[in-house]
């Protein structure tokens, strides 16, 4: 999968998938990215965030850590192993702030971490930067 | 837009505020994957002061702590059932069966020799179009149906449905779907009934009673290629639905499926099964684990 | 609420000596047998502890599963002790396990849950925050209403307001509208207290 760089004003948005378990966290990330224009699906878990991945190309997948099921570690290993999902950008959320947890986001095929509470200018920053939008 | 109803003895009318809305949307959408669009606002509210109301509830709050209650009694199926549609006919979801031949059978049957066994089980059948349907596509889609020995069962808990399927009598509605030459080719004239299929198609499934929650009746089930489960699961409450889904996988041969209704995932249940997309279909696996 | 647990019966002689294959099986190589050790032993509560070390290192899905599954169905506070000390594990996967657990055991988790809200661990105690989303309204409101007005950690009170969005009622208005001032620098959490705020509004009384 190709990751496509199309500044906003012009064809198609990037699509972003949200995967945390969390009904506050989803509904901030929407409106932040929504009000910067992407295009926002979300998922409470790592299963229904492979089973998203699958189904539609994203952009980017912000991924948090502690989730039921399955959760951001395993998700990002089962999108590693997939030929359909193998690069697509992945910004893992952790509460965690220790570094080798970090570390361990990285290992397991983050393309980047962020540390929750992700304030909305990071999170924005972090998004057009991994989806390709120029960043003015 | 809010959905008014009012009571017969004519109380205060009720509606749902937008925050109420929200609030019963991510619930259902926890429990169960399903999304309401924000269109379906009306369509939502109308069910949800109908339900409030016949329950006795009296209000949203003490409907939904009512819901969120472990024993929600079957409240959270009759929900359910409001927002779904229930019919069975035949050759329901063939994209599904246009996986089975596409995909996943081609993928067990590799490395598999002539005239090996192929067990598929349809749970729940109700009144048989599934299993039929299943057996049916094989014939009509399977260029290798001739090669393997398959054996279709179909169970349910309710014994008149099974009556019913394996009578094998169904009328026009339930043919919505099929073709006139399908028609002419597996079904004969029962007159007012309708239609009866054919005795070879109405032989190849067995018909069993079975109850999906009771482990120990599931395990007579063993060593399946595929399960078609679709639209029951979703009624269960988490207790059940995890303890049949693990029955399930018991059931599954290693690299087996199963296969479940459009509205349903296993992102709510379990994640014993890996996800697996075809172009036909998502379904699920039993992969890389004990057998 | 009801508890989820093996009916008590006294195990004739011979079931300890397959508890002691049960056991072998379980910390051998055949992940087949480690899940049918795991599964077999559901009903022995002196196996908890051996389940409980097995999650420690287990690596196999289906027997993970299936480990936590028998903690479930033993129960009581000696299960619920063992799940919360998971909640320590380096595995997310069993963290997040240990907690889907510890919800099922419904009762019989809040004294050790009630412990767990005030260890010294801010990531214990925002996991066990989540437990109490499977509790009935009047047994978790106190509780995130504790955590809600002096919980020092901004993660665990956002975890507090995300099942107050779900179970709070308006015993917690005061402490969620609190919160922005306890946390100065955090704007999201200005945003989360809307939503838990709008979400727990009663309409019952209201007039159309």
């Amino acid at each position: 999968m190709t990751l496509d760089v199309v500044p906003p004003d012009e064809g198609l948005l990037p699509k972003i998938l949200l995967v945390d378990d969390a009904t506050v966290v989803r509904l901030y990330y929407r409106q932040i990215l929504e009000a910067e224009g992407y295009r926002v699906e979300e998922a409470i878990n790592g299963v229904e965030g492979v089973e998203k991945a699958l189904q539609t190309a994203f952009d980017l997948c912000i991924v948090d850590v502690n989730m039921p099921l399955m959760d951001g570690y395993a998700l990002l290993h089962v999108l590693r192993g997939d030929a359909a999902t193998r690069a697509v950008p992945a910004l893992m959320t952790t509460t965690e702030s220790a570094a080798e947890d970090h570390h361990a986001s990285l290992l397991a095929g983050a393309n980047a971490y962020l540390v929750k509470p992700v304030p909305r200018a990071q999170l924005a920053l972090y998004v057009a930067a991994m989806t390709g939008r120029s960043v003015t | 837009m809010m959905a008014m109803v009012q009571p017969p003895d004519g109380k205060e009318q009720l509606t749902i505020t937008e925050a109420e809305y929200q609030k019963f949307c991510e619930f259902v959408y926890r429990r169960t994957g399903i999304s309401f669009g924000e269109n379906k606002r009306y369509y939502v509210d109308k069910r949800l002061l109908e339900r409030i109301h016949k329950s006795g509830a009296g209000s949203f709050e003490k409907y939904f702590d009512s819901l969120r209650r472990y024993d929600a009694g079957g409240e959270i199926e009759r929900l359910i059932n409001l927002f779904t549609v229930n019919e069975t006919y035949f050759y329901r979801e063939d994209h599904q069966l246009d996986c089975m031949v596409q995909g996943m059978l081609p993928e067990l049957v590799a490395g598999r020799r002539n005239g090996d066994r192929i067990r598929i089980w349809s749970m729940p059948c109700s009144t048989g179009e599934e299993p039929y349907s299943i057996a049916m596509y094989l014939l009509e889609n399977w260029a290798r149906v001739d090669d393997f020995d398959i054996e279709i069962m179909a169970s349910d808990i309710d014994t008149s449905v099974l009556r019913t399927a394996e009578a094998g009598v169904y009328d026009t509605r339930s043919l919505q779907r099929l073709s006139r030459e399908l028609i002419r080719r597996y079904f004969v004239s029962a007159g007012e009934q309708g239609f009866r299929l054919i005795d070879a198609v109405r032989q190849s499934v067995r018909f069993t009673q079975v109850n999906a929650s009771n482990a120990l009746e599931m395990r007579a089930f063993a060593h399946l290629d595929l399960i078609f489960c679709r639209n029951m699961l979703i009624y269960f409450d988490d207790r059940s639905r995890q303890q049949t889904v693990e029955s399930f996988y018991d059931s599954l041969c290693q690299g087996g499926f199963i296969c479940l209704g459009h509205s349903e995932s296993m992102s709510r249940i379990s994640s014993l099964f890996t996800v697996r997309k075809f172009p036909q279909a998502i379904v699920y696996q039993k992969c890389g684990g004990p057998r | 609420m009801p508890l989820i647990r093996a009916n008590a019966v006294a195990a004739p002689a011979w079931q300890h000596e397959a508890r002691d294959l049960l056991l072998a099986q379980l910390a051998g190589s055949d992940a087949g047998l480690r899940r049918h050790a795991a599964r077999a032993l559901s009903q022995d509560s002196e196996a908890a502890p051996a389940l409980a070390a097995q999650l420690e290192m287990e690596t196999d899905r289906s027997v993970r599963d299936a480990l936590f599954g028998s903690l479930v169905w033993i129960g009581g506070t000696p299960a619920a002790r063992l799940l919360a000390r998971l909640l320590r594990s380096a595995n997310a996967g069993v963290r997040s396990g240990a907690v889907e657990a510890l919800k099922r055991l419904g009762d019989e988790a809040i004294p050790v849950l009630d412990a767990l809200l005030d260890d010294p661990d801010p990531d214990k105690r925002l996991l066990s925050i989540e437990v109490t989303r499977a509790w009935p309204s009047r047994l978790a409101v106190p509780r995130l209403q504790r955590v809600l007005e002096t919980d020092p950690h901004v993660n665990v009170c956002v975890a507090a307001l995300d099942v107050a969005t779900e179970v709070g009622n308006c015993d917690l208005t005061a402490a969620i509208s609190a919160l922005p001032a306890r946390f100065p620098d955090e704007p999201f959490i200005v945003f989360a207290a809307d939503v838990a705020r709008a979400r727990i509004q009663t309409s019952a009384g209201r007039a159309s």
